[in-house]
């Protein structure tokens, strides 16, 4: 895809936002006394990322170059957030934060780690080293901030 | 005796602890490249909720001020700035790092930032009690004028593209307005969600805008390369002399820096370069400049480490965050019930003499800190990208959910995480972006406030004399901004012609 046409959707999205915001601040009531009301800003301001995005977009049309968008590690990027969220639902679900932490850090040590030859030593040293932050972190939050997880 | 009798050595010893803590955190964080000074603090707020109000800011200023100098160790000894402030000490210090010694260059950078801290902490502590009672005179309709000033400076000065730093300010304002509304009690843009009533949170905002989407950036190329750092001539030998030749130097950038700081939204990226500049063109051998110069080191370390005091002039007497660091560590002001402003010195002295106290304090310990571990910290460099990932990533989540243990706030970091990643990759302004979420409440309440006492007449904005000062200031920010996009749309235009 090109940067023009990335830089295109993100404006769509934030002009869908603009719309979304002034739709849902249309109920809110007037002001009284001098006060324009609750509704004056999120409506101004939607309005203004309207045009603005709307702006931005014919700009991007007239100068945007068909170059090809790339996003340097975008494949360990994706793998990570949803790592990530596959963490926060198991967490959310069955508890276990500092067991289910122990395995996000030790497998993202090991997804990174093959960029530079995966072996024994280093899987050893990931899976020691998630532990033991993982064991601190502990002792921290459970008996210097007293917060469970 | 009584003086004596009056210090508390619990509170003496834990504001120590803080402030140490702070320095040691921000000299790890400020020397590696990619991480740097926000993302520092941002990591450091959830460990302030434990902590007294004022050990708290003090440990986060202590991160700030030593994040600021730290940058400029990798600078000098790997050629790569820490941060992004510390680009100007790469002309000179990594020069100077290869035909004199890294410890030289090192010297010259940690002298020249604790001279340009303490200047920045004496303009604080000289100027912060006029400027207070100055505010106390500042109507609704100033303060709404000075939040606004603030936000078109970040997009004349602070941004690569204007019209995109306007829609990420248009963006934050919206941001900041989620939740009930001050004035009239309702609810807006919370879609119903319970967790939106009080606003979005702000922790999860910074840790997904600035440490979660940095560590997205630093998973390009190869993960497991480690620097090459230099292990020799690490150790930081100065002479008095060769301190007092590059006075003039550091003279000049902590006076730059200083002024720059108290600028709304400009911050040391913009004083680093000025000072640099400025004493080239004061220098005896200008010659020298590029090719390992003192001054071209002293200048703009001095002026990075003075722009801390300065940006704090104008949030803790006017509450107007000057930088993204200030805007983060004006969170944890709120999570410790405060209120900066012209207030604040009249309902909280004892604690603005302890921040200031605590200041010089921390500047002055950043010195003996990092001259005692300046060697460690060197060696630290070689971590290599596999290993500070997976830790940034834990240390955003055990920060997050610390502050009020609501999933929510995790969903949406990541979720903001996404949406810092488009806004860093399409040249969208997430510095704007947090100042505006941050003074959004501010800009709002104080123009609705001024429309209320003025009956509806709009022209209380430009009534006063100090109204009008500040829209001419904005006028011509405006025009800045508008000659920049125009220059910059017509040079695309021409690329793509040709």
């Amino acid at each position: 895809m090109s940067a023009r046409m990335v830089d295109l959707i993100f404006l769509a999205l934030l002009l869908s936002a603009g719309l979304v915001t002034v739709f849902v601040s249309r109920d809110l009531p007037p002001g009284f006394g001098g006060d324009i009301g609750p509704a004056a800003f999120p409506v101004a301001l939607g309005w203004a990322l309207v045009g603005l995005s709307g702006l931005a977009g014919l700009r991007t049309l007239a100068l945007g170059t068909s170059v090809k968008a790339g996003l340097p590690g975008a494949g360990k990027i994706a793998v990570t957030i949803m790592a990530m969220a596959a963490f926060l639902l198991l967490w959310q679900t069955f508890g276990r934060f500092y067991l289910f932490g122990f395995g996000l850090m030790f497998g993202l040590l090991l997804f990174y780690g093959r960029d530079g030859g995966l072996n024994w030593r280093f899987a050893l040293w990931s899976a020691l080293g998630s532990a033991g932050f993982m064991g601190l972190a502990w002792l921290f939050f459970t008996h210097v901030l007293y917060v469970r997880f | 005796m009584d003086l004596l009798a009056q210090i508390d050595l619990w509170v003496l010893g834990t504001g120590l602890l803080s402030i140490a803590l702070g320095l040691l955190v921000g000299l790890f964080f400020g020397a590696m490249p990619g991480l740097g000074l926000t993302i520092a603090i941002t990591l450091l707020l959830p460990l302030s909720y434990s902590m007294s109000p004022v050990n708290a800011i003090l440990m986060l200023l202590a991160a700030y001020q030593a994040a600021e100098y730290a940058g400029s160790i990798s600078a000098i000894t790997l050629g790569i700035p820490g941060t992004v402030m510390a680009a100007p000490i790469l002309q000179d210090g990594r020069p100077m790092a290869r035909n004199n010694s890294p410890g030289k260059a090192l010297g010259y950078s940690l002298y020249a930032s604790v001279f340009g801290g303490l200047v920045g902490a004496a303009m604080l502590i000289l100027f912060s009690q006029p400027l207070s009672r100055f505010a106390l005179t500042l109507g609704d309709s100033e303060f709404f004028l000075l939040g606004l000033l603030g936000l078109v400076a970040v997009t004349s000065f602070e941004a690569a593209d204007p019209l995109k730093a306007l829609i990420s300010i248009v963006l934050g304002l919206l941001v900041g307005l989620v939740g009930l509304d001050i004035i009239s009690g309702m609810p807006r843009l919370d879609f119903g969600i319970p967790q939106l009533f009080d606003g979005l949170s702000l922790i999860a905002l910074v840790v997904g805008l600035f440490a979660l989407s940095e560590a997205y950036f630093m998973m390009a190329g190869n993960m497991c390369a480690g620097h090459r750092v230099p292990s020799e001539n690490l150790r930081i030998t100065l002479t008095w002399r060769e301190m007092r030749d590059s006075g003039k130097a550091a003279i000049t950038g902590s006076g730059i820096g200083v002024a720059v700081g108290i600028l709304p939204g400009v911050g040391s990226t913009v004083s680093g370069w000025l000072a640099y500049s400025a004493a080239r063109k004061l220098s005896k051998t200008p010659e020298l400049f590029g090719k390992g110069s003192p001054d071209g080191i002293v200048a703009p370390d001095a002026a990075n480490n003075a722009t801390v005091g300065g940006a704090l002039l104008p949030f803790l007497t006017l509450g107007i965050p000057g930088s993204a660091a200030i805007a983060i560590i004006s969170g944890a002001f709120i999570i410790h019930g405060l209120q900066p402003g012209p207030l604040l010195a009249r309902n909280n002295p004892e604690f603005l003499n302890a921040i200031f106290l605590g200041f010089v304090v921390t500047t002055i310990g950043m010195f003996f800190v990092a001259r005692t571990l300046n060697t460690g910290f060197v060696r630290l460099l070689v971590t290599p990208n596999v290993v500070l990932v997976p830790f940034v990533i834990m240390l955003s989540i055990l920060g997050i959910f610390t502050f009020r243990a609501e999933f929510f706030d995790l969903w949406l970091a990541l979720g903001i995480s996404m949406l810092a990643l488009a806004f860093r990759k399409l040249d969208y302004s997430i510095v704007g972006f947090v100042l505006a979420v941050v003074l959004a409440p501010i800009i709002e309440t104080s123009f609705r406030r001024a429309l209320v006492i003025a009956d509806g007449d709009y022209t209380v904005f430009i009534q006063r004399p100090i109204s009008a000062v500040l829209i001419a200031g904005m006028a011509v920010l405006v025009v800045y901004a508008t000659l920049r996009t125009v220059r910059r749309d017509r040079a695309m235009l021409n690329k793509k012609e040709a």
